[in-house]
């Protein structure tokens, strides 16, 4: 699976692009709203911190649908599932999570 | 035996306001009373506006937010109101006085001020707000390293080959959590420790940290512009801890600088710490002060040194303002009691 990550925090990219990588992913990483647009033209999967700055978040997971299969909310806050349903995403995933969860959110 | 004294005296001891109003036939609000310690302050007494009507008493803002209150009391309405005028808020207790056929004739009522009620509750208010976004930042932003070392020992389980690669990240993730742990603690402290107000050189402390600064890094050159003579008030120990903040940044990120300058001057009765450093995203001049926030990731910092300087002019009651663009430098101003 094509899997892009979008969050502002480098250590949070280049581990979770580890993790991936190492469960057979094939991954890129934007560290901006800006870049993440570009980058998700075509991939499977866009993993979203909920906290970029730009474009109201919801409007940043619409943009995103329209190039990207998926968008996978990443989220460090505490949310439920009506949270992310009201932001159009298709799932969410709260770190730090495991892999287990973000496998099972892929699918 | 009881004392016979007109009511009049007796009001005039009170501190509040005791009030009757009427409408007159053009139609706009009168005061045949209006007595009492406020009302002496005001130069608002009965004898002193007599014939004014509410709009030639009250000019603005002010007479439209009254008279709104004024004319829904002679409407019926009793719930109490407050109004503010130059800082200070007056409560106002409106009840109507009906004729025999039950039509509202007049409003009479009392005025207590309420301002240390009002300063109180907005204290309290801003207080559980940014109670509200600090645990919001807590809550999101330790778990941020959080998820590096839940990434790293995951990685670590299914490869173990690689444990040696990532011990060293996993100490620095866990050291940069610490060291956001501890920052937190300071800013709280800054909240909660008693202050001690008295005279400040600001010079001075300056000085001082411009020599932290330098014997930190002697190889690096940078030139430190420091007024002379500045003074102000305010607790010395915290007012150390906001130069310390506004000079480090300045320090940290003139880095890259050939010609690095950092001043602190003042400017428009306020204390100036500029820079010609990276500077900030000219949107991002309030969004720096929140706890958490980090404009520059590639720079070291825990994003909460700012939200303490704001936190220590606050509570000084002065203010601070920042300004700056992409590599164009930065500026912060803040005011302190004057010395």
């Amino acid at each position: 699976m094509k899997i892009l990550v979008v969050d502002d925090e480098e250590d949070i990219r280049t581990t979770t692009r580890l993790l991936l990588e190492m469960h057979g992913h094939k991954v890129v990483t934007s560290g901006s709203w800006q870049e993440a647009r570009d980058s998700a033209v075509g991939v499977d999967v866009v993993l979203q911190d909920v906290r970029m700055p730009g474009l109201d978040l919801e409007s940043q997971i619409t943009a995103l649908q329209a190039v990207a299969g998926r968008v996978i909310l990443f989220t460090g806050e505490q949310m439920t599932d009506l949270d992310a349903a009201a932001t159009g995403a298709d799932a969410f995933v709260q770190k730090p999570f495991h892999m287990d969860e973000l496998t099972a959110a892929l699918r | 035996m009881h004392d016979e004294r007109p009511l009049q005296e007796v009001v005039d001891l009170m501190p509040d306001v005791l009030f009757r109003c009427h409408r007159e036939a053009d139609g706009k609000i009168y005061w045949s009373l209006n007595e009492g310690g406020l009302a002496r302050e005001f130069h608002l007494t009965t004898q002193e506006i007599r014939g004014k009507s509410l709009e030639e008493l009250f000019e603005g803002g002010a007479s439209q937010a009254i008279r709104e209150h004024f004319e829904a009391a002679f409407e019926g309405e009793t719930a109490p109101f407050v109004n503010e005028i130059e800082g200070r808020y007056f409560k106002h207790f409106p009840q109507p006085l009906r004729n025999d056929q039950g039509k509202i004739v007049e409003v009479v009522g009392f005025i207590s001020e309420v301002t240390e009620l009002v300063e109180a509750q907005q204290k309290l208010e801003r207080a559980y707000q940014d109670l509200d976004a600090f645990a919001h930042s807590v809550s999101h932003d330790l778990r941020s390293p959080l998820t590096v070392v839940s990434n790293l020992v995951q990685a670590v389980q299914m490869a173990p080959e690689n444990l040696q690669q990532v011990t060293q990240r996993l100490q620095d993730t866990v050291h940069k959590m610490d060291n956001m742990i501890g920052a937190m603690l300071a800013f709280s402290r800054t909240t909660q420790a008693p202050m001690h107000v008295g005279s400040l050189d600001v010079t001075n402390i300056a000085k001082e940290m411009a020599q932290i600064f330098d014997e930190q890094d002697e190889g690096r050159r940078i030139t430190w512009d420091i007024a002379q003579d500045m003074q102000a008030r305010g607790d010395p120990q915290m007012v150390r801890v906001v130069l310390q903040n506004l000079m480090g940044n300045a320090y940290k990120y003139t880095a890259g600088q050939a010609d690095a300058r950092v001043w602190v001057r003042e400017a428009d009765g306020k204390i100036e710490v500029g820079d010609n450093g990276i500077g900030f995203a000219e949107d991002a001049a309030t969004r720096i002060f929140a706890p958490f926030q980090r404009e520059a990731q590639e720079f070291e910092g825990h994003g909460i040194g700012l939200a303490t300087v704001k936190r220590i002019v606050e509570r000084h009651g002065g203010q601070i303002e920042a300004e700056g663009s992409p590599g164009k430098g930065a500026r912060f101003r803040f005011s302190l009691e004057p010395a």
